[in-house]
């Protein structure tokens, strides 16, 4: 089942690279991530009761990678429909011709199959090359459009986070030539599960030193600051459905691999690890609410919304509260993508990214401007929506384990974030536009695509389902496995 | 076996230092070369081939020296000269720090990262403080490297010694091949290395479209 999982991207990549319009390379990507998304919930079904081991041991799913899994399928699959929204134009000017959509469709492919094969591993070697993997395929798939500005982001993006991921390797490297020093064999040595059961007997030194490459390495693929200049540009200049993908579920794949570096390093000297994250969760917050204040490109205020909400996530590991951090994870790419999508809507039809020349939104395009105010002020934690509810459950667990002035710090950031988003949200949905009204080609985006995200933020809010609860909780188990 | 080993890493490190001080670009990416035929020999002399060992290791060692050795001194040479030709330029004219300068810092670095490797508490009891030591200058030198040089060769050159100086660390510490991880951290060096070419040339040859939204500050 876990190479079914990869196998389908592949297959989809070869089919996507062969398909010779440009609507049959679309149907192949909506048909191809519909399909990857039923084998991984199939496989994931069976990976919350008990982790499923694949290939001898190499590939790994549980609780914690299975949830991952479902996020990046189900946020894949949806941009697949919208990306479809999205190129509509395009294919009607013939600026999006069947070559630039097979070179979409593989990257497209390759960039999901990249992310499985980082969540299913269960060699840490072959999660490094996955991750790297998807810097390579995301980069080429952000410079699609073949503008300076865009190549130039590309480009940036794939050398800052090469070189960081460089470094995450050092990590790993460290930390599986400690695990062979207390006595783990030369074969499983690169196999989370030894390194995981190896861990009380690590000495404390090494992993932590391994920790701080991989903090470093890998939070700089999360945009966390001060690590994070790479990302606003990525995801502003990237084709929106590219961008909903970026934000919504890359950024939570490698704080994955960070967290999977929790339950090794913490039986060392509980804390310690968690403490090290603190810092660089209220940064990444302090750091995005300044940037949102002057903001004006749409999708760059998104971004720096993403480099927010993984601070928050990695306030929320650092807490120790896992649980809700993966709760924060899921709204956060729910979120994101709706409000991605919406803002690509709107963008397209006033032809600009500039805030200051959307206006009177919601009359322009009612689902996209509807949409994009109701993600917007969902995603700086308004209530009811979910995304209040996980910031609220973060802030109460670091209360409760005595973080009180990362707390603080998270409110005033929080706080800046949200007058000034807000003040945005309001002046693009109402103030009447002073020019003439736009005129831009846009398909604006389906119903279904707004309702069903905005559902989901809504429900989640109010109601907890028992099944998601027991989820999170075995998800969170596993990160939190060596805490007494 | 050290004795080779310890000439080995003085080569790495005078390539390191040799390509960090010099602006013409084909130099540095036959440094690189060298480099990688240097990276291709040093497991072979850090883990050591003898009587006693198994067939399937000098396998895997020889896989892996062969794999590097393709990729590192033949491919991506070759991948980088064929960007150099189309980009049309040689030389590295603006670092953002001059050359001169940079060879002071490099020193620095060096001695940092000597200091740095034998107070670091590394797992491997034994590894020599000489090859972690070289492994962190080269390291550091080719952070410095990448963040210094304007050139888009020149910091695809910076990655590399990156790359080289992962190999240094990774074997000196785990003295034992592991194909998934070697043959995987190959492979992807050299596709980043195509897809940076790629972009390389891209971006010299990109239409200025749409410009992006300016800041608030740059208000006419």
């Amino acid at each position: 089942m876990l190479v079914l999982m990869l196998a389908i991207p592949a297959g989809c990549a070869i089919l996507a690279g062969l398909a010779r319009r440009e609507r049959t390379v679309l149907a192949v990507c909506v048909l191809g991530s519909l399909a990857a998304a039923a084998a991984t919930v199939a496989a994931a079904a069976r990976a919350f009761g008990r982790p499923v081991l694949a290939l001898g041991g190499q590939l790994l799913l549980d609780a914690l990678s299975a949830y991952h899994a479902l996020l990046v399928v189900g946020v894949f699959a949806l941009s697949s429909v919208y990306a479809c929204f999205y190129f509509a134009p395009a294919i009607a000017s013939g600026s999006f011709d069947g070559r630039k959509a097979r070179r979409f469709g593989v990257l497209w492919f390759l960039f999901l199959g990249s992310m499985l094969v980082t969540l299913v591993s269960n060699n840490v070697g072959l999660m490094w090359v996955g991750m790297e993997a998807t810097t390579i395929a995301s980069a080429l798939l952000v410079c699609l459009d073949r503008e300076r500005p865009a190549v130039r982001a590309a480009w940036t993006y794939l050398l800052m986070c090469s070189v960081a991921i460089a470094l995450a390797l050092l990590g790993i490297v460290v930390t599986c030539a400690e695990a062979r020093g207390v006595g783990g064999d030369d074969a499983s040595i690169f196999l989370w599960t030894t390194l995981e059961g190896l861990a009380p007997e690590l000495r404390p030194g090494p992993v932590r030193l391994a920790f701080l490459f991989a903090v470093v390495g890998y939070g700089t693929k999360a945009g966390l600051a001060p690590m994070h200049s790479w990302l606003p540009d990525a995801h502003g200049q990237a084709p929106t459905p590219v961008s909903a993908v970026l934000s919504g579920v890359l950024l939570n794949c490698a704080l994955y691999c960070l967290s999977r570096f929790l339950p090794i390093v913490e039986p060392s000297g509980p804390g310690w690890a968690t403490g090290v994250l603190v810092p660089f969760g209220v940064l990444s917050m302090a750091v995005a609410a300044a940037f949102i204040v002057h903001e004006r490109d749409v999708k760059r205020l998104l971004a720096f919304h993403s480099v927010e909400h993984m601070g928050i996530i990695t306030l929320g590991l650092g807490f120790g509260a896992s649980a809700a951090a993966l709760f924060h994870t899921l709204n956060h790419s729910v979120c994101k993508m709706l409000t991605f999508f919406c803002a690509g809507a709107l963008a397209q039809r006033y032809g600009t990214h500039d805030m200051s020349r959307m206006r009177g939104t919601l009359r322009a395009l009612p689902i996209a401007g509807g949409g994009f105010f109701a993600g917007l002020v969902a995603l700086i934690g308004v209530p009811p929506f979910s995304v209040f509810m996980s910031e609220l459950w973060i802030a109460k667990v670091g209360i409760e384990r005595g973080h009180v002035a990362a707390v603080v710090a998270f409110f005033a950031a929080a706080a800046v974030v949200f007058v000034a988003a807000f003040r945005h949200a309001v002046e693009m949905t109402w103030t009447d536009p002073s020019s003439k009204p736009p005129v831009g080609p846009s398909r604006g985006v389906g119903l279904a695509l707004v309702a069903a995200p905005l559902a989901v933020l809504v429900v989640l809010g109010l109601w907890m389902p028992p099944a998601l609860g027991h989820v999170l909780d075995s998800a969170a188990s596993v990160i939190e496995s060596a805490r007494p | 076996m050290t004795e080779y080993a310890n000439a080995l890493l003085v080569v790495l490190l005078a390539l390191d230092l040799y390509m960090v001080s010099t602006s013409r670009l084909d130099a540095c990416i036959r440094a690189s070369a060298l480099q990688g035929i240097v990276l291709a020999a040093l497991p072979f002399v850090l883990v050591g081939v003898g009587a006693g060992s198994s067939a399937s290791d000098v396998l895997h060692l020889g896989a892996i020296a062969a794999g590097t050795l393709l990729v590192k001194s033949v491919f991506i040479p070759w991948l980088l000269f064929r960007a150099l030709r189309d980009l049309g330029s040689t030389r590295e004219f603006e670092p953002f720090v001059s050359l001169h300068l940079s060879q002071l810092v490099n020193g620095a670095l060096c001695g940092a990262a000597f200091w740095i490797a034998a107070v670091l508490p590394w797992p491997t009891a034994g590894a020599s403080t000489m090859a972690l030591g070289v492994g962190l200058a080269t390291l550091f030198i080719g952070v410095y490297m990448t963040v210094n040089r304007r050139k888009t060769v020149s910091q695809v050159l910076g990655f590399l010694v990156i790359e080289s100086a992962l190999l240094v660390i990774g074997w000196t510490l785990l003295r034992q091949p592991s194909l998934i991880l070697e043959i995987g951290a190959l492979l992807d060096v050299l596709v980043a290395v195509m897809v940076m070419g790629i972009l390389a040339t891209r971006l010299e040859a990109a239409s200025d479209g749409e410009q992006p939204v300016r800041e608030v500050g740059d208000e006419p």
